[in-house]
């Protein structure tokens, strides 16, 4: 039997406020251990805690930029559980009035699948709905392992605790491991356009949790999921999947019953493991915060930050193709970074030629911060020093061939590629004369080649392009040599 | 009606430890009490907006920006048990 995999996320975003959710403690990532904690992210008895504003408002933008209906009055609620990494015992989230409901994400996918979505092929997306998307706090950090005397012991930094987060939940819409981090990209890429979380997976800014279950292909019921936790990298996101979607159908197979549970991804041997210490099923005894009153939001604050929503790489990919004729592919990838895009952007606000940026940007820039492991923002090439060289090129000072060169040395240390060639004494050879002069003497040199051309063997123009280029160190001009050479081949 | 086995429950979840006979006498008490406050039941709510808060504010929000912190080194001075500037707990995993 055939089995279809249904997937829903809950994607956990720290939002780049300067202090936490409910006190005036930094929310600096790396700081040493309890320095940025202060009564009420502690819990200590008698505190009360503020709202911060702009967490509000960071999570009203997020929730527009995914077509979410904002709540005017949502409600922070408690959800009480004991562990060490909760100071107060309870965590302040958001239950049954949750900022945002609804909305959705159009991610890009191969799998044609109606009834939602647009197109097959490339550039076909699908709409993965989304249920939901409330504000709450992080708990603290425990550590395991590390510190002097710690048989037997965790450790606790409260730095983190309070920290704000918004969690956005999918409806159960994804079909493949794909998508999912098809899906999990695009939200990440669209928080970073947003500026209100930085994305990271590494560091845990940005965290993902699947439910994962599957059902014999053409049914409607969903199967018994199962929850998956503990991947911090898109790449962890798809093999967890994956390996649940695989372990599930053999379960199955086998005639074993899927048990709803809670299981850790393990990245080193690449399995999920069920987390034997929740065997009590959870009681979170939700009920609605005392200490804060509904978080009011009017429709004046609505439409001031709906005003303020940058263009999102949906937008921006649309943009680019339709208005600037990238391929769909190339356009994808310059937005799939809020960087990448802003340096492709500037670049073209220089030296307006996109499909000549783009193709620079994507196979010789990336590929050089690939191989370095650099991102863009720290790229020693800028927007200013590739515009210039692209502009060489435009005007023939510069042939591909010698722009590879020029540019890897550009890359490597920041000098412009003016000063290269100069330096280089590289310039393109655009004088006629200049060609036509070399050309003849190569021609001289080769009377026994010319005539076999002359007879027919036109595959030696290539012999004499060659040569040229050669005798010039790949500094003729292409376009101008093959027609200078055409003509006194044929005189 | 509330049962011998949910007094159990809530206990547990309370981290609070009874004796036999106090367990069945807060069974028959919260058995009482829910009695008591199931009178709110015959009111008609119909079309009534729920209230989480029974005073009406506005939200009082707080600008983002930073204060000071507590000194780690007198919060760990008065904590139960520390190491490093890091609270010390009994292990949480195996």
């Amino acid at each position: 039997m055939n089995y279809e995999p249904v997937i829903g996320l809950e994607v956990h975003a720290q939002l780049k406020t300067e202090t936490k959710a409910f006190c005036s403690c930094p929310t600096r990532f790396g700081a040493q251990p309890n320095t940025q904690i202060c009564p009420v992210c502690l819990g200590l008895p008698g505190t009360l805690p503020v709202l911060n504003r702009r967490m509000v408002e960071f999570a009203i933008r997020t929730a527009l930029a995914f077509h979410g209906e904002i709540s005017k009055d949502s409600v922070f609620a408690r959800k009480n559980y004991f562990y060490p990494d909760l100071p107060k015992g309870y965590q302040i989230s958001q239950y049954d009035r949750p900022l945002a409901v609804g909305g959705y994400l159009d991610i890009e996918t191969k799998v044609p699948s109606p009834p939602r979505g647009e197109g097959q092929g490339e550039g076909a997306t699908r709409r993965i709905r989304l249920v939901r998307i409330h504000m709450e706090e992080d708990a603290g950090k425990l550590i395991h392992e590390g510190i002097p005397g710690s048989e037997g012991s965790s450790f606790v930094d409260y730095n983190r605790a309070g920290v704000p987060l918004i969690e956005i939940v999918s409806e159960p819409d994804l079909r493949s491991p794909e998508e999912a981090g098809s899906y999990l990209r695009l939200l990440r890429s669209v928080v970073q356009y947003l500026d209100v979380c930085d994305g990271n997976m590494e560091e845990g800014s940005l965290r993902c949790d699947a439910n994962v279950s599957v059902r014999p292909e053409g049914s409607e019921k969903y199967g018994t999921k199962v929850e998956v936790k503990n991947m911090n990298s898109f790449k962890s996101v798809e093999a967890a999947i994956q390996y649940e979607i695989d372990r599930q159908i053999q379960a199955i197979a086998a005639g074993e019953r899927i048990v709803q549970e809670t299981r850790l991804w393990d990245a080193d041997p690449q399995k999920t493991f069920s987390m034997r210490s929740k065997e009590e099923a959870h009681d979170y005894r939700y009920f609605p915060e005392p200490d804060l009153i509904p978080v009011m939001v009017d429709a004046a604050w609505i439409e001031k930050v709906q005003g303020g929503l940058p263009e999102l790489p949906d937008a921006k990919r649309r943009r680019f193709v339709e208005a600037l004729e990238l391929s769909h592919y190339d356009a994808s990838v310059l937005v799939s970074s809020k960087s990448i895009a802003d340096f492709f952007e500037k670049t073209i606000a220089i030296y307006n030629k996109p499909k000549m940026a783009s193709n620079w940007i994507l196979s010789e820039l990336l590929r050089y911060l690939h191989e370095e492991g650099r991102g863009i923002e720290q790229s020693r090439v800028t927007p200013q020093l590739l515009a210039e060289m692209l502009r060489m090129i435009g005007d023939g000072a510069l042939s591909g061939k010698m722009a590879k060169e020029i540019f890897k040395e550009v890359y490597q240390t920041g000098a412009s590629a003016v000063s290269i060639v100069e330096k280089k004494g590289l310039k393109q050879v655009t004088d006629e004369s200049a060609i036509a002069q070399v050309i003849d003497q190569v021609l001289a040199k080769h009377p026994d080649k010319v005539q076999d051309y002359k007879a027919g063997k036109e595959k030696l123009f290539g012999f004499f392009v060659g040569e040229v280029m050669k005798a010039t160190r790949g500094q003729a001009n292409p376009q101008k040599l093959n027609t200078l050479l055409k003509t006194k081949l044929s005189s | 009606m509330i049962t011998r086995k949910e007094i159990e429950q809530i206990a547990m979840l309370a981290r609070l430890e009874f004796s036999d006979s106090e367990m069945g006498r807060f069974t028959e008490q919260f058995n009482r009490m829910v009695e008591f406050v199931g009178k709110l039941q015959t009111v008609e709510t119909q079309g009534v907006e729920p209230t989480s808060h029974a005073v009406p504010l506005k939200t009082p929000y707080r600008e983002d920006k930073t204060g000071p912190c507590l000194n780690p080194q007198e919060v760990m001075n008065v904590a139960p048990d520390a190491v490093q500037n890091f609270f010390r707990v009994p292990k949480v995993i195996e």
